[in-house]
C-alpha cells in the first residue's frame, strides 16, 4: 500500500522538477548567442551585445547577429506552414538588413483573430501582423487598436503609384493610414486540364471579360464536364461556400451585398439573379456538389480528381505546385450579362498595433514588408505592380497563366468596409451554407437575413 | 449471464457484433494511419487507398521537421504530467471534503463549484487572460498549469464528491476513534482506496490536457513554448489542409495517449463504475 510519506515525496519531487522545467520562458534551443526576449512581451530592447534567435519558428535556424543593441519587433502571420515560409523568408530579409531592429516571426494557426482581439484587450498584441483590408474598419473602430502611420508614410515619401489605386486606398480608413501593402489574393477559378481533355472541352480564354466566357458559356462547360454517379461522380465546378465568394457573381451582374453608404443590398434583382444562379449550380443543375458533401474542404475533391473546375485564391498555387501528376491551370470567372466582370481580390496588408512600444520600428518593418525585396516573396501576388509584373513572378511555374493574376487588378473589388464585418460574416455565412445544401431557398434567406444584417450594420446587432 | 457462458449462435452473434463494433472503432485510426503515408493530393481518392502506394514515408521527417515538434512534446507532457498531479491531489481533497466533512454552507459552496460548469470559457477568457498578464505568466506554461493545483476542474471535484460518498462512513469513524486528523483519514484510508478514482480522474485530465487547444493558442506566443495541439493546427490553412503531413504528426501525437489508455484500461473502466455506483 502506498504511504502517505512516500505519495507526498514522490509528488514533491515530481512536480518540483517538472515546475522548474515548464515555469520559465524557452531556454535558448541550441548553443547559439543569447537571444532577446521573445512572446508574451511583444517588444523589449535586446541585452548590449547580444544576439537575436532566429527570425523563424525553426529552433536550429538561430544565427547570431551583428553586435550592437537591437531592438526587438515582433511580426505575426497565421496560415499553414507551407504559407508561413514566404513570410518567414520576408522576415530574415528585413534582420539580414537591419542595423537598428531585429525582427522575431510569430507563426499563429489559422484561429488567430479570437486570439489578437485578447491579445488587444490585454494590450500584449503583436507589434505587427498580417491583416487583411476587411478588418481595418473594425479594429480601429472597436478600440482604436491599429497603429496609425499616415504621418510616418507622409515624411518617407512612399511611392505610392507602385501599388494599384484600389489597394492603396485599402491602407486607409477615414483617412488615416493603418497598414501596408505585402500581397493580393485573386480568387480564380483553378482547372483540372486532363478531365478538360478527356470531355473534349476546350479551355476558355484565359483573360478577364471575354465575352465568349459568359455565365452561359460557363453552364455548358460545367455540365459537360459533369458525369458518374454516386461516389464516383465528377463533378463540373466546385464553388467555396463561404458567402464573399459569391462576390464576383453579384458585382459582375451589376449588384451589392452592401453598397459605398453601408446599407444591404443583397436582394435587388441583380444580386437576386446571381445569388439563384449559383444555387442552381448545386440544387438544380447538379454540376456542383452540395455545401454538406465538402466538410472536408472543396480542395480534396478537386485534387481527387472529381472536380473539373475549382474556385480558390491565390494561396492555392502553394499547394497546387506541391501536386504530383497534376495538370492544372488558373481561368478567369465568367463574364456577365452587363458584359462586365470583377474578381474578389483581398488585400493582405501588415498592420501594427496601435500600443506598440516600438512605433518607429513597427513602421520600419511595415515599409519592409511593403519594399519590392519582400513583396518577391509574396505568398500570393505582389502588391507591388513592378514586381507583380517581373518575370520571375509571370514564370512562377513555366505552364501556368500568371499573367491572369496580375491583370486581376483591373478588375478588383474586395468586401464591404464595415466595422461589423465578423458579426456579419458568422450570420450570413451560415444561411447561404444552408441554402448551397437545399435546406432554404434564396428568397427565405433574403426574408430571414434581412432584419438580422440590418441590425448588425447599423451597429445594434 | 457473460459472453463465456453463450454456446453457439448467441455467442456468434455477439462476436460479430463485437467484431463490428471493434471495426468501427479501429478504422478511424487506420484511416490516420494510412493517410500519414499518401503523396499530397491523394489523400480523398475514390474509391478510398486503404493502402497507399506509393508509401509516402517522407511525410514523416517532413512534418516533423517542419515545427520544433520536440519542444511541443516537452510542453504538453510538462502540462500533462503538472497539471494532472495537481487535479488528482487538490480535487480529491476538496471532493473529500465536499462528501466527508461538515462545515457552514458546504452545499452552497458546492452548488458554487458546479455552477461554474454552467459558464462559457469564452466569458472568462479576457478576465483570465488580464490576470495571467498582470501576474507575469504569459508565454509561460503556467497558466495552463497553476489553476488546476487549486481544485482541478468542477468536474473533478464532483465525481470525487460522488466517490468518497460511495465509502462507508464506518472507517472515518472507525479512525478519529484512534485519533487520526482529517489529513490522516484522506491520506491514509481515503487515497488508497480511490485506486479507481485517481485512475478516471488522470484518464480524463489527461485527454484534456493533451488535447487542449484554446488555453496555449491564448497564452503562449513563442513556438518554443507550444504545445502538440497547436502544431498540429499548424498545418491547417485558411482554405486548405495538409491532410497527409497533419496525419503523420497525428499519428506520433496519438501514439502516447493510446498507449496509456490500454495500460489504464482496467482500472478506467473500474473507475466509470464505481464512481457512476457511488452517486448516493
Amino acid at each position: 500500500m502506498l504511504s502517505r510519506r512516500r505519495f507526498l515525496s514522490g509528488l514533491a519531487v515530481v512536480s518540483g522538477a517538472a515546475l522548474l522545467a515548464a515555469c520559465g520562458q524557452e531556454a535558448a534551443p541550441t548553443a547559439a548567442p543569447a537571444k532577446p526576449a521573445a512572446g508574451a512581451e511583444p517588444t523589449k530592447p535586446a541585452a548590449s551585445g547580444a544576439a537575436p534567435a532566429a527570425a523563424t519558428s525553426a529552433p536550429a535556424a538561430a544565427k547570431p547577429a551583428a553586435a550592437g543593441s537591437l531592438i526587438e519587433i515582433t511580426f505575426a502571420s497565421h496560415g499553414e506552414v507551407a504559407e508561413q515560409d514566404f513570410y518567414k523568408k520576408a522576415v530574415e530579409r528585413f534582420n539580414q538588413a537591419q542595423a537598428k531592429y531585429h525582427a522575431t516571426f510569430q507563426a499563429e494557426p489559422t484561429n488567430n483573430w479570437q486570439k489578437y482581439l485578447t491579445l488587444m484587450a490585454g494590450g500584449t498584441m503583436y507589434d505587427t501582423f498580417r491583416n487583411e483590408e476587411k478588418r481595418v474598419a473594425e479594429f480601429v473602430e472597436r478600440g482604436n487598436q491599429l497603429l496609425d502611420v499616415t504621418d510616418r508614410a507622409q515624411k518617407d515619401k512612399i511611392d505610392k503609384e507602385d501599388f494599384p489605386a484600389t489597394v492603396w486606398d485599402e491602407f486607409f480608413w477615414k483617412g488615416k493610414m493603418y497598414g501596408f501593402g505585402h500581397d493580393l489574393s485573386p480568387a480564380v477559378i483553378f482547372v483540372n486540364r486532363k478531365l478538360w481533355k478527356d470531355k473534349g472541352v476546350d479551355l476558355p480564354p484565359g483573360k478577364w471579360g471575354d465575352p465568349k466566357w459568359d455565365w452561359n458559356a460557363f453552364l455548358a462547360a460545367a455540365k459537360k464536364l459533369t458525369y458518374g454517379e454516386g461516389a464516383q461522380k465528377v463533378f463540373g465546378y466546385i464553388g467555396n461556400t463561404w458567402w464573399v465568394y459569391m462576390h464576383p457573381w453579384i458585382w459582375s451582374n451589376g449588384g451589392e451585398v452592401v453598397d459605398k453608404d453601408g446599407k444591404l443590398v443583397f436582394d435587388s434583382p441583380e444580386a437576386t439573379e446571381a445569388w439563384q444562379f449559383y444555387a442552381d449550380l448545386s440544387n438544380t443543375q447538379k454540376v456542383s456538389p452540395v455545401a454538406a458533401d465538402m466538410t472536408n474542404g472543396p480542395a480534396q475533391l478537386f485534387e481527387s480528381q472529381r472536380a473539373a473546375m475549382y474556385v480558390n485564391n491565390t494561396s492555392y498555387t502553394i499547394r497546387a505546385r506541391q501536386l504530383k501528376d497534376f495538370d492544372w491551370e488558373m481561368i478567369p470567372y465568367p463574364t456577365a450579362k452587363t458584359g462586365k466582370v470583377f474578381d474578389r481580390v483581398p488585400n493582405n496588408l501588415c498592420s501594427g498595433y496601435a500600443k506598440t512600444p516600438q512605433p518607429d520600428g513597427a513602421w520600419e518593418y511595415l515599409k519592409h514588408m511593403a519594399s519590392k525585396e519582400a513583396t518577391v516573396d509574396a505568398r500570393g501576388m505582389p502588391s507591388r505592380i513592378s514586381v507583380a509584373s517581373s518575370k520571375d513572378f509571370l514564370t512562377r511555374t513555366p505552364n501556368q497563366n500568371w499573367q491572369l493574376l496580375v491583370d486581376a487588378g483591373q478588375v478588383r473589388r474586395t468586401e464591404p468596409r464595415t466595422p461589423y464585418f465578423n458579426q456579419f460574416d458568422d450570420t450570413l455565412r451560415a444561411a447561404w451554407e444552408s441554402v448551397q445544401n437545399g435546406n432554404k431557398s434564396v428568397k427565405d434567406m433574403f426574408t430571414e437575413m434581412r432584419p438580422k444584417l440590418t441590425t448588425i450594420l447599423e451597429g445594434k446587432g | 449471464m457473460n459472453e463465456r457462458t453463450l454456446k453457439g449462435p448467441q455467442r456468434w452473434l455477439v462476436q460479430a457484433v463485437l467484431t463490428l463494433g471493434a471495426i468501427a472503432l479501429v478504422t478511424p485510426l487506420y484511416w490516420m494511419l494510412a493517410t500519414s503515408l499518401k503523396e499530397t493530393g491523394k489523400e480523398w481518392l475514390l474509391p478510398p487507398q486503404w493502402i497507399p502506394s506509393p508509401f509516402a514515408f517522407e511525410n514523416y521527417p517532413a512534418a516533423l521537421t517542419s515545427l520544433p515538434f520536440i519542444y511541443f512534446f516537452r510542453n504538453t507532457i510538462a502540462i500533462v504530467v503538472l497539471a494532472t498531479l495537481g487535479t488528482l491531489w487538490t480535487s480529491t481533497m476538496a471532493g473529500f471534503a465536499f462528501a466527508r466533512l461538515r462545515f457552514p454552507l458546504r452545499n452552497t459552496l458546492f452548488a458554487c463549484v458546479l455552477g461554474t460548469m454552467m459558464l462559457p470559457h469564452v466569458v472568462t477568457l479576457i478576465p483570465t487572460f488580464l490576470l495571467f498578464k498582470s501576474l507575469g505568466w504569459l508565454n509561460t506554461l503556467l497558466p495552463l498549469i497553476v489553476p488546476y493545483w487549486f481544485g482541478g476542474t468542477a468536474f473533478s471535484i464532483f465525481l470525487s464528491r460522488q466517490y468518497f460518498m460511495g465509502v462507508p462512513l464506518e472507517l472515518d469513524e472507525a479512525a478519529r476513534v484512534d485519533g487520526a486528523s482529517n489529513y490522516r483519514i484522506y491520506f491514509a484510508i481515503m487515497l488508497p482506496l480511490a485506486g479507481p478514482l485517481l485512475a478516471a480522474l488522470t484518464i480524463f485530465s489527461v485527454l484534456q490536457h493533451w488535447n487542449d487547444f484554446m488555453g496555449p493558442l491564448i497564452y503562449v506566443n513563442s513556438m518554443q513554448m507550444r504545445t502538440l495541439a497547436l502544431g498540429l493546427r499548424s498545418f491547417q490553412g485558411t482554405m486548405q489542409t495538409n491532410f497527409n503531413l497533419m496525419m503523420a504528426a497525428a499519428t506520433v501525437t496519438v501514439a502516447p495517449v493510446i498507449v496509456l489508455f490500454f495500460a489504464a484500461q482496467r482500472f478506467f473502466m473500474r473507475g466509470v463504475l464505481l464512481t457512476g455506483l457511488a452517486g448516493r
